[in-house]
């Protein structure tokens, strides 16, 4: 990676109210790129960090006073997202997948994070969990293909 | 036909909430902000107040609302079995903001649900 930089972290309360923060810091954390770039990637990316953070919220049993940490990173060719949290660890067998045509009431989270983003790593860590977004950025002649290759 | 009522679904919530009843049975839901997990647990109980909880009908005007999340589809769902048990359903009136309609497209919801380009085609 070059010509990296390095925003100030997000810290935010475990609850749902606080979710409302990542937006206005993820368009400061994308505000040194062109126009072009942060109005394709900003609304993908504050909807995918949205539902990783409500997924957090609602499944990790998070404890009392405990807080999740946004940290991001922009490179030549990627924005990363790292959000973390105290919580157990996430048990993808515990999501229930979507059927296209039949609609339900929960499951839509994590997929829409997957097509929303790159690239979506999970880790488990010592102390809790890592959640990883990634976004290719794109040079202004692919701006139209990519805002469509994802839907 | 009632007059519209509206409120801010809660103080924090960013989205505001207009109800109309301009036909027996027919609620018209006009939603303007943001349709997140904030928001839902709010809009939902409002919903569940009688005017619009005793009609089988209901008309969610989402043209002004420009961001909507996974919990607040879930609010769309839950109002259309609830109307649908009532030999009814749910018709939504397309957002115009492109980024709230491409949740619609990524879930399919746009193919779940009948959606209107504007109120006036009710």
């Amino acid at each position: 990676m070059t010509a990296s930089s390095t925003p100030v972290d997000l810290v935010i309360e475990g609850t749902t109210a606080m979710v409302r923060k990542i937006g206005p810091w993820l368009h400061d954390v994308l505000d040194d790129l062109p126009d072009h770039e942060a109005g394709a990637i900003a609304p993908r990316l504050e909807l995918a960090v949205h539902e990783v953070a409500m997924n957090i919220i609602d499944h990790a049993g998070l404890p009392v006073t405990a807080e999740i940490r946004f940290s991001a990173e922009i490179t030549d060719s990627v924005v990363e997202i790292r959000v973390t949290d105290p919580g157990r660890p996430f048990d993808p067998t515990g999501v229930r997948i979507p059927v296209a045509g039949v609609p339900q009431e929960r499951g839509y989270g994590l997929m829409l994070v997957r097509k929303l983003v790159n690239d979506l790593g999970y880790h488990r860590l010592d102390t809790g969990n890592r959640w990883t977004l990634r976004v290719n950025r794109t040079p202004p002649a692919d701006h139209s293909e990519m805002s469509s290759s994802h839907e | 036909m009632n007059n519209p009522d509206t409120f801010r679904a809660s103080p924090r919530s960013d989205l505001t909430v207009g109800v109309a009843t301009p036909a027996s049975g027919l609620a018209v839901v006009t939603l303007v902000g943001r349709l997140d997990a904030v928001a839902a647990p709010d809009l939902r109980a409002r919903l569940d107040q009688s005017d619009v909880a005793g009609c089988p009908q209901v008309v969610f005007d989402l043209a002004a609302v420009d961001f909507v999340d996974s919990a607040g589809l879930a609010v769309l769902v839950w109002q259309r079995r609830t109307c649908r048990s009532r030999a009814g359903d749910v018709v939504l009136v397309r957002p115009d903001s492109d980024h709230a309609m491409r949740v619609f497209r990524l879930t399919q919801f746009d193919q779940i649900f009948r959606m209107l380009p504007q109120q006036q085609d009710i």
